[in-house]
């Protein structure tokens, strides 16, 4: 039979459509209802603008939105013979800045969907802590407002660099932002020394721990998080980076990709319209986010050690986006340290009147690959598309060929689908854009 | 500051009201910027406990949207986020009905964003059906035309999260909030973009910027900054507590105001070198000559490098 | 490293500046792995075993990393400088040891770094650790170098916003070459002027002047304000996050300056003509006066008539 479930607070609404039996998810069909249309919006219009446009695309992600338009923006002179070269600077405080989105996005992810949706699975009624989720936050978005000026919806990336210059200083601020919020996070959150967390090898190492990162792992093994949730086992990074780098991985083999296999379709979605498209790779679906980012990095045992016994499944990815939140904060500060200030924010381009072409930009947003493939003349763009990680997890199926979504509500309660859809951090307001 | 506990409540704000007004934030289309802008604001559950929060889309609510949608509840305060449009549904139902219903009983309704106020980057999804709650760009409009005598924009893209505290205290406290002709409280949006900005030497004299990506210069003349011609406190009310564009070199692009988004917003439009709009109330004539004039010093220290600079006489 | 801090002529303003720090300053000095030997507010530690933590100083037992000095030397009374003594000797002996056994001297406060209050003729006879105002030499003389070569580097402000305490701390602490002004101050904190990034910019821009305070135009032409002649970040790096004199209608002390306090009135600007005598660096008085007409000439209504509520 063919239940009908909205589900809300993901950054926008869906709609959930799932055929059970016996009280089990058979299949399911998501439907994205909400479309704004940004690529029209951008048709015609002058290309710089759309490093104040696309970041509104997002409200938690824009910053992530703002790195790939002025990649494909670079990518575009680069491809009309006007190559650009960033400073090593510019590159990693856009970096830097990414990550601390990054971490924000995990860190409400905890708040305000781990915990309280968990809570609700075991009819627990305890919600005080959610603003912990805000506070954290608002520590994260100084440090990167030291450099981009606010944090949301910052332009501060443009072609040849970035617009700031920033003294010693203002990366010693940065860093004793980054220093508050690790004392904040240790303290309230995680229980236990950022050093320590990050040298866990096994699910042992949290029985000892008291904090609310270990009550979302007890809580993932007490409903059997662990024995569900499984996707293709098939993971996706197309972004290139400091902290990562592109590849697709069938369970543990790594393969290299080119985004330019990335293609999408419209969504199956029989019972409602949905403005949402699955993002494919080479004509099969990947998972992305998280999740993949950690299993191809060389950095992280205990996420490959907990796949090794649990797979792909919701607890394995719930437990993904801590690790990775953790394994990041540190990261940046490493980042911060190796900053060069004296070499140049941003170097002279070439009119951008001047220039026709194509260019691609591709990020590791919070959830997975964020590309934005650009299509400009005269410095006008004439098309634009956007394709979000959302669309590469989230899209809608049939059921002989379900997505990495609709794949890991097979087998639960409706109850437990809708919680095991939230493992993936949707974003109602990309998937559509 | 660090070590507080935040799971134990430290401070409640005291309020005038007896019980806890009922706070209800509803979206059209959006982005969630305002939202999570929101997010940001410091102390925010010292004052959200002040409200019974019946749906917000991220903060714990007391009920879901879809229960929202049934418009059998009610609320002292609504907050409206987003462009609104009238052909728009949301979890199945019309966002326009919603609103009506829930203006009838609100006493007061913030318009967050300036999607919400006057159209904003959303209205171009469908010109003739988006707008603002009261005004389409800088004309009065319904849907909300009517009830603008309780209507308080707060402009911006997004808002700034203190602007939003700033409203929402005065209404527990039952403060007055003085608007503007295009109904934004005055002590907000009095000031322009430009007042505080860590740049202001390089426009009075007439420094332009080079490039992006310098600490010198002023970037009103080439950039695309609109600070002069802006009303909001961005570089008084610094955003995150920390910063703002134009103190990163970014430029301002005007996005309190009711034609945002403009275009070329990283470009100035000028007229045989002058900007061809001048700050806010200038004449262009007495302008010009101003920068004649301005012209014609040059401060050794201004168009040198800032940090280079030696203090001995 | 380890850190002593010495309060001589002065009235700790600094150290309670410190402790408006954005972050906790103990967790600061934690995290930066700055043991901090001896603080005459802060410390917990017994006479005696202060006693000794000199003694081992001064015997080359342990080497001393940051010594701090708050207020400036007193050499009074007729250059005994027994207004400030400490366990019956003038405290400028100790200065004297604790900065020749020092690896940094950082002189925290407008006092430390140039004389400041007590410095200017009278019987306290102030004096700042490497400059008298703004000649080089002071207690130390101008040839002092610390075991790490640089001079005394300084931190004027009065107080000194907690930001260039850290800043600094952390730049020595990482080993990174600290950029020294000609006055031996900080670069990235003091090449500013507290002019820049003040709210009532555009009113000094138009020549709007006020005549009395509680008002919002611009206090630089009548009111004293010596913000646009004053090196510091106080309208970049916020006071307490949040403000600044000038933003909240005070005129600038110049309190950053060697000068300060100067021995003018405060809250009132020495003029020629209705035109301040001392006008922001390397403009020329003529032109300025000319420029200054037209501007205030041009200043559009909102301003001149103060017709905004803000």
């Amino acid at each position: 039979m063919i239940t009908k479930q909205l589900i809300e607070q993901i950054e926008g609404e869906a709609t959930l459509f799932f055929d059970t039996k016996d009280g089990l998810v058979e299949s399911s069909t998501t439907s994205f209802e909400n479309f704004r249309g940004v690529e029209n919006i951008l048709k015609n219009k002058p290309l710089f603008d759309a490093l104040v446009i696309t970041p509104r695309v997002c409200g938690i992600c824009g910053h992530a939105h703002l790195m790939a338009t002025v990649r494909a923006i670079e990518d575009l002179y680069k491809n009309s013979s006007h190559k650009i070269d960033i400073s090593d600077k510019a590159q990693k405080i856009r970096e830097f800045t990414l990550i601390m989105e990054i971490v924000q996005n995990h860190l409400k992810w905890i708040y305000f969907t781990a915990l309280p949706e968990l809570f609700k699975l075991k009819n627990i009624d305890k919600n005080s802590t959610q603003l912990k989720g805000a506070y954290g936050s608002s520590i994260i978005s100084k440090a990167i407002s030291v450099f981009a000026g606010q944090w949301p919806h910052s332009s501060y990336m443009v072609a040849g660099g970035i617009t700031c210059d920033p003294t010693y200083v203002d990366i010693l601020q940065a860093k004793d932002y980054v220093d508050q919020f690790i004392s904040f996070f240790e303290k309230e959150s995680l229980g236990v020394d950022i050093d320590k967390f990050l040298a866990f090898e096994s699910c042992k190492d949290f029985n000892n721990l008291d904090s609310d990162v270990s009550t979302i792992e007890k809580l993932l093994i007490e409903l059997k998080m662990n024995e569900k949730g499984f996707a293709h086992d098939r993971f996706i990074i197309l972004g290139e980076h400091s902290f990562t780098k592109p590849s697709k991985l069938i369970q543990t083999r790594k393969y290299a990709v080119n985004s330019k296999y990335v293609t999408t379709e419209d969504s199956y979605s029989p019972n409602s319209k949905s403005y949402a498209k699955n993002a494919l790779y080479k004509d099969e679906y990947y998972e992305s986010g998280v999740l993949s980012r950690m299993m191809s990095s060389k950095l992280s045992p205990i996420v490959k050690n907990m796949h090794r016994r649990y797979k792909d499944s919701a607890y394995t990815r719930s437990m993904a986006r801590i690790f990775e939140l953790v394994y990041l904060v540190k990261y940046s500060k490493t980042l911060l340290d190796s900053i060069n200030i004296f070499e140049p924010s941003c170097v002279e381009v070439t009119n951008i009147s001047k220039i026709s072409g194509t260019g691609v930009g591709v990020v590791e947003a919070p959830r997975g690959p964020l590309i934005h493939r650009i299509d400009v003349e005269n410095g006008v763009i004439k098309d634009y598309e956007i394709i979000t990680p959302t669309q590469f997890n989230i899209g809608s199926s049939t059921k002989q060929k379900p997505t990495p979504a609709q794949k890991a509500m097979v087998g639960s309660t409706i109850a437990e689908a809708k919680f095991i859809f939230k493992t993936f951090d949707v974003c109602s307001v990309c998937t559509t854009h | 500051m660090i070590t507080k506990n935040l799971s134990q409540q430290t401070y409640t704000m005291p309020s005038k009201q007896d019980k806890k007004p009922k706070l209800l934030w509803i979206q059209g289309h959006s982005c969630n910027g305002n939202s999570h802008s929101f997010l940001n604001l410091p102390n925010l559950e010292n004052l959200i406990d002040n409200f019974e929060v019946i749906y917000h889309p991220i903060l714990n609510s007391t009920h879901s949207y879809q229960e929202v949608t049934k418009c059998k509840l009610n609320c002292d305060i609504l907050i409206f986020e987003g462009t609104f449009d009238y052909n728009l549904k949301r979890a199945d139902i019309s966002v326009y009905e919603v609103l009506k219903h829930y203006t009838q009983d609100a006493k007061m309704v913030v318009a967050v964003g300036s999607c919400a106020s006057f159209g904003g980057i959303f209205k171009e999804i469908s010109p003739e059906s988006c707008c603002g709650l009261v005004f389409d760009k800088d004309k009065l409009t319904p849907p909300l035309i009517e009830q603008k005598g309780k209507v308080i924009n707060l402009s911006g893209c997004p808002v700034h999260p203190k602007w939003l505290g700033f409203v929402l205290t005065a209404f527990l406290n039952e403060i007055k909030i003085y608007l503007d002709e295009q109904l934004r409280p005055v002590e907000l949006y009095s000031s322009l973009a430009h007042h505080g900005c860590s740049r202001n030497e390089y426009f009075e004299w007439k420094v332009d910027s080079k490039n992006f990506g310098l600490k010198e210069g002023c970037l009103y003349y080439e950039q695309g900054c609109r600070a002069p011609m802006t009303h909001s406190s961005c570089n008084k009310i610094l955003w995150n507590e920390t910063s703002s564009k134009t103190r990163v070199g970014t430029p301002c692009f005007g996005c309190t105001e009711p034609d945002f988004p403009r275009k070329n917003l990283f470009t100035t439009q000028t007229n045989m070198s002058i900007p061809q709009e001048v700050p806010v109330g200038v004449s262009k004539r007495s302008y010009l000559t101003m920068a004649g004039i301005a012209k014609t010093f040059h401060i050794k220290r201004l168009e040198g490098k800032l940090i280079d600079y030696k203090t001995t006489d | 490293m380890n850190l002593y801090w010495l309060q001589s002529g002065g009235c700790s303003g600094d150290s309670m500046s410190l402790l408006t720090y954005e972050q906790n300053i103990f967790d600061f000095f934690e995290i930066n792995k700055i043991e901090l030997l001896w603080h005459a507010s802060l410390s917990t530690i017994s006479f005696t075993e202060h006693n000794n933590l000199l003694k081992k100083i001064e015997d080359d037992e342990l080497e001393l990393d940051i010594l701090c000095v708050e207020g400036n030397v007193v050499t009074g009374p007729n250059g005994s400088g027994m207004f400030d003594s400490f366990m019956g000797k003038p405290k400028k002996d100790l200065i004297e040891m604790l900065a020749h056994k020092a690896k940094y001297v950082i002189a925290v406060g407008t006092c430390a770094s140039f004389g400041g209050f007590g410095s200017h003729e009278n019987e306290m006879g102030g004096i700042g650790l490497q400059f008298h105002h703004k000649d080089k030499g002071g207690f130390l003389g101008k040839d002092f170098k610390t075991k790490s070569g640089y001079p005394v580097i300084n931190l004027p402000g009065c107080p000194i916003h907690p930001n260039s305490l850290t800043v600094l701390i952390e730049e020595i602490v990482s080993g990174i070459k600290v950029d020294l002004t000609g006055l031996n101050s900080i670069d990235e904190i003091y090449n500013y002027t507290v002019h820049q990034g003040c709210t009532r910019n555009e009113y000094h821009e138009y020549k709007v002047e006020e005549n009395q305070f509680g008002e919002r135009g611009c206090l630089f032409f009548h009111l004293g304000c010596k913000g646009p002649t004053t090196h510091s970040s106080c309208n970049k790096y916020l006071w307490n996050e949040v403000n600044s004199k000038t933003r909240a209608g005070v005129p600038c002390f110049g309190c950053a300056r060697p000068d300060f306090p100067q021995e003018h009135p405060f809250f009132k600007t020495p003029s020629i003509v209705d035109t301040p005598i001392e006008l922001p660096r390397g403009v020329d008085r003529a032109h300025y006066l000319a420029y200054k007409d037209m501007a205030a000439a041009a200043a559009p209504k909102r301003l001149k008539f103060r017709i905004q509520k803000v």
